[in-house]
């Protein structure tokens, strides 16, 4: 047993120019090099990880900086080993040949996310303008006591429901149509919460990053009254890399 | 985030990182390479925030919620895309109230859960667990969408 276990945080090709500075626990970060990849590493105590703001910030930190310079394949936060030997033996070369792989397919190649949040009032109006019946319902409901009217409420509010996930539906539609031309792959996620409107990352070529920001300034204008965009990149391909499953079509 | 008139004239920027701890823990505690065998995560706080600072998309909670903010609306304002006056009006008593008050709630439960001071409770409940999560998988979307936490945290 060792005193110190092995943090990884990525993995490189051999020979990238070794990461400075300080990974969570606050560990030096180095470089364990197999034949011919390396994997981005840092000392920490044995045991498992508190994943706190902190320590999540430096991993994505730790990556942001490391892609800076290199193509890196982002590992998930919290993969530890017990040394180098075994990050060298159970990550480096046994998944050799799936990693070489990907490292190639992402060179030059950059992790765009966008989130869109619907603006309630907004939505409320528009679904209201659209949506006749639920005007109606919504006019039946006016100055009644809200104890007699309990069940006529929750009918509302699922005819609202329903109206919000077809215009999710609808402006979900619309901006992948936008964007996914410009990317080469793209995950879609599910909404987590009724007013998420889209959650969606991208890989997209460097030298379209800009062509990207056009579209996606396009989609704020278009839609900006009616969403908030959040919009972050470029990162390490997070949503793109993995150790199983199919070799990615692009790749 | 009620306001039309939250929208920048520049437009929307993008962020080199994430900066919402939603967005954070959406990115590398579900994305990435990863082998199971090795991942160790203590998951008192991830199981918190993953399962209690969801909000359940389609409960009665939400229709009511829903209900509650149509009525709300005033519909004789139907400018459309002149309601800067009528939405800064209604300030954090109306729908941004709400709305934001459920959002700030998760928010401090994660931020507790997330302090990593976990000495002060009951230490059987708050008992460490090797992490054992599914790996990573790009058809995965389903499963990761349960991991998805709201990302509708304002900065």
């Amino acid at each position: 047993m060792s005193e110190t276990d092995v943090y990884v945080y990525g993995v490189v090709a051999a020979g990238a120019s070794a990461p400075s500075g300080k990974g969570v626990e606050d560990g030096e970060l180095r470089l364990v090099e197999g034949d011919g990849l390396a994997a981005v590493v840092s000392d920490v105590p044995p045991g498992d990880l508190t994943p706190t703001r902190q320590s999540l910030t430096t991993h994505m930190e730790v990556l942001r900086g490391v892609r800076e310079t290199t193509t890196v394949l982002p590992m998930r936060f919290g993969v530890v080993l017990p040394d180098e030997d075994a990050v060298r033996r159970e990550l480096l070369d046994a998944y050799a040949t799936r990693l070489g792989e990907l490292l190639a397919a992402v060179e030059k190649r950059a992790e765009l996310e966008l989130r869109a949040t619907f603006h309630e009032e907004e939505l409320m109006r528009s679904v209201v303008e659209q949506r006749p019946e639920i005007r109606k319902a919504r006019e039946a409901l006016e100055g009644r006591d809200p104890d007699g009217t309990y069940y006529d409420r929750i009918q509302l509010g699922e005819q609202v429901m329903g109206a919000v996930s077809e215009r999710r539906e609808q402006l979900r539609a619309e901006m992948l149509d936008a964007l996914t031309p410009l990317a080469v792959d793209v995950r879609v996620g599910e909404p987590a919460h009724e007013l998420d409107a889209l959650s969606a990352s991208f890989l997209v070529d460097t030298d379209r990053v800009d062509a990207f920001d056009d579209a996606v300034q396009e989609l704020d204008r278009r839609h900006g009254d009616l969403v908030r965009l959040r919009y972050f990149g470029p990162l390490p391909p997070h949503s793109f890399v993995d150790l199983e499953g199919d070799v990615p079509a692009w790749a | 985030m009620s306001a039309t008139s939250s929208r920048q004239a520049s437009g929307v920027q993008r962020a080199p990182n994430p900066s919402g701890l939603y967005d954070v823990l959406d990115l590398i505690l579900d994305k990435g390479l990863v082998i199971d065998l090795y991942v160790r995560v203590s998951l008192v706080g991830i199981e918190l925030l993953t399962i209690d600072a969801r909000i359940v998309i389609a409960s009665v909670d939400t229709y009511l919620r829903f209900a509650e903010a149509v009525n709300r609306l005033d519909l004789t304002q139907q400018g459309g895309k002149d309601l800067t006056e009528f939405v800064e009006d209604l300030g954090s008593s109306g729908a941004k109230g709400k709305t934001s008050g459920a959002i700030e709630g998760a928010k401090d439960k994660v931020k507790g859960a997330f302090s990593g001071d976990d000495d002060d409770d009951d230490d059987d409940q708050q008992e460490k667990q090797p992490a054992r999560r599914r790996r990573s998988s790009s058809s995965g979307d389903g499963e990761r969408s349960k991991r998805r936490r709201s990302s509708s945290s304002d900065s």
